[in-house]
């Protein structure tokens, strides 16, 4: 019988581009002196292992960010593990220590991620990130992620008649929501017409559709059950974790996650008003949807017992690098039925005071996304909502999620690369 | 990674003191197994491969198939001039090497009986012109103007979508 792992702690640096004051290793010892600060009981003894989150050694030019920072905080000669999995690396970072803990191999480990962004122009930092697409043939030829996704966002938009004001509607949803958080970078109080009348990166999607560089550091603290009741009189339980993965080219999709699907097990239907015959109307996922995605929801939902995940979960933090990403995730993590997306998002279904607020936090648009911090904020805000004490870390309670007791947790790489789904709960 | 630094490093502020590095590289690279598809635009073709045994056609090319795991370096088919657009994005950004093409037109192509879709770039047509599902053929540079790289081919309205 595996373990059960709690998340016990937590701590976010400052987002912000840039983070001039500090070098890597003083950015990252930021958040978890946080985390020490905020649990009295925690002492440094207490750390069996730490996994360091970061996607690029570009932005540093410095190979091995993840034993300067181990030692620099005084952790040595405690084993550490580096994880790289693009923008999926926080939470994917999080998702290794759990199984750690579940196999009973550690107690208590220290989960931090990091990314600087700011050492170079924002063009650079582009084609930097865009070498973890295909470099013979999709960068080749000028290609970047925003590019790519606006490839996916239109295919959706063809298919499902979803349009610019419903991914409008996210950005002005994430950044209201992180009007209210001073550690978040980039709230604003716009309107969809704004982001309409924003200039265009790459149609359909304007800037405030998109995530902006950011440099930041955040961690979190994960213990078994024995040491996270010794810990903390309120744990917050890790009850499900799944991963999934599909083709790195989008041009491949059809012989990735797709392919297994036609020739072997159906593409699972995760949520009960799913109709798969829906589904088989359509190339799925194509570029339109992520099939990682659903792979991912469905191993986390097994194990959480989720079987309908809008009842059953009552928050969620999700990767929007881009509003369009957002809104395919709410079909691809089994919120809502394929193609009904649009309309969910009109009646107010994500926004805080709707059926299943999606990013309080403000998400990577609102808050910022620095590569390997940003699942691991996500799991910050996620777990603070359950905690009951959200607003400890806002300037006002307007994106508290009252009476919350489980919930999801997001996050994406690449055009749908790697993909983790967590579920958090009381 | 190697960082090369200049032996006067320009100094950007005194406080905080930030400094420039210079990290500038020469890659020697090499495209594998299926550098014939690289070596197909001086011919005027588009070059896929074909799995016999899955009956699966794959642009870009892969060396092995990816069901059966067969060497599939001897089986080259040679794709239709004309496909379909399967989706499309107009950039007005892009990475230092791409500015001065901008706005350029990325999109997806597709062609009956190929399992994946190949990205490239769209011309000679004006971005309000182009529409999902629109008819494609398939253009080549001329040869002083060869890079060796994708940019070698792209696309452009077929004659049928020019007579619309």
């Amino acid at each position: 019988m595996s373990k059960r792992v709690a998340i016990v702690g937590g701590g976010l640096g400052k987002f912000d581009k840039p983070r001039e004051d500090k070098r890597v290793r003083e950015l990252v010892a930021e958040p978890v002196k946080m985390a020490f600060d905020l649990m009295p009981n925690l002492s440094k003894d207490d750390i069996d292992m730490g996994v360091a989150s970061y996607f690029a050694t570009h932005f540093d030019q410095e190979h091995n960010p993840a034993s300067s920072c181990w030692d620099y905080m005084g952790f040595t000669p405690k084993p550490l593990l580096h994880i790289e999995g693009g923008g999926a690396t926080g939470c994917l970072a999080i998702w290794a220590a759990w199984h750690y803990i579940k196999a009973g191999l550690a107690d208590v480990m220290l989960v931090y991620g990091f990314e600087t962004q700011s050492t170079v122009d924002s063009s650079l930092a582009n084609e930097f990130i865009a070498a973890a697409s295909d470099t013979d043939f999709d960068y080749s030829l000028g290609g970047f992620y925003t590019g790519y996704y606006a490839l996916m966002c239109a295919r959706h938009y063809h298919l499902y008649k979803t349009n610019p004001v419903h991914t409008a509607m996210i950005a002005v949803k994430n950044k209201r929501n992180a009007l209210n958080k001073p550690f978040a970078e980039f709230g604003a109080n716009i309107t969809v017409e704004d982001v309409l009348k924003s200039r265009t990166i790459a149609s359909p999607l304007k800037i405030f559709d998109c995530c902006m560089l950011t440099d930041g550091a955040a961690c979190i603290i994960l213990a078994s059950e024995e040491k996270a009741k010794k810990l903390t009189d309120s744990p917050i339980w890790i009850s499900g974790g799944g991963m999934g993965t599909d083709a790195m080219r989008p041009g491949d999709r059809p012989i990735g996650a797709a392919a297994a699907w036609q020739t072997g097990a159906k593409a699972p239907i995760i949520n009960p008003e799913e109709d798969s015959s829906a589904l088989a109307k359509v190339s799925y996922p194509d570029v339109q949807s992520f099939g990682a995605c659903r792979e991912a929801a469905r191993q986390a939902y097994r194990l959480a017992n989720i079987t309908n995940p809008l009842k059953q979960i009552q928050l969620a933090e999700l990767h929007d690098a881009y509003t369009s990403s957002e809104m395919q995730t709410y079909e691809d993590i089994g919120f809502i039925p394929h193609g009904k997306t649009g309309k969910w998002i009109e009646e107010g279904g994500p926004f805080v005071d709707g059926e299943l607020p999606c990013n309080p936090s403000g998400g990577l648009i609102g808050v910022g996304h620095p590569v390997g911090a940003t699942g691991i904020m996500s799991t910050f805000f996620a777990y603070h909502q359950l905690l009951g004490d959200e607003p400890k870390f806002c300037t006002n309670s307007s994106t508290e999620v009252q009476g919350a007791q489980r919930a999801a947790v997001h996050s994406h790489a690449g055009t749908g690369t790697y993909i983790v789904v967590l579920v958090l709960e009381k | 990674m190697i960082v090369i630094m200049g032996e006067q490093p320009d100094v950007l502020s005194y406080d905080p003191l930030r400094i420039v590095r210079i990290h500038d590289q020469t890659f020697h690279h090499s495209y594998g197994k299926i550098d014939k598809f690289f070596k197909g635009f001086a011919e005027g073709k588009l070059l896929a491969t074909k799995c016999e045994k899955c009956k699966k056609v794959y642009v870009p090319p892969r060396a092995d198939c990816p069901f059966c795991l067969a060497d599939l370096t001897e089986n080259w088919v040679e794709l239709p001039k004309e496909c379909e657009l399967h989706t499309f994005s107009v950039l007005y950004f892009a990475g230092p090497t791409f500015f001065r093409d901008l706005p350029f037109i990325l999109g997806l192509a597709k062609w009956p009986g190929v399992e994946t879709y190949l990205m490239g770039r769209i011309k000679d047509v004006k971005p309000d012109d182009v529409k999902i599902g629109m008819k494609l053929r398939t253009r080549f540079a001329e040869p002083h103007r060869r890079s060796w790289t994708v940019l070698d081919f792209w696309f452009e309205p077929s004659e049928k979508e020019t007579k619309k």
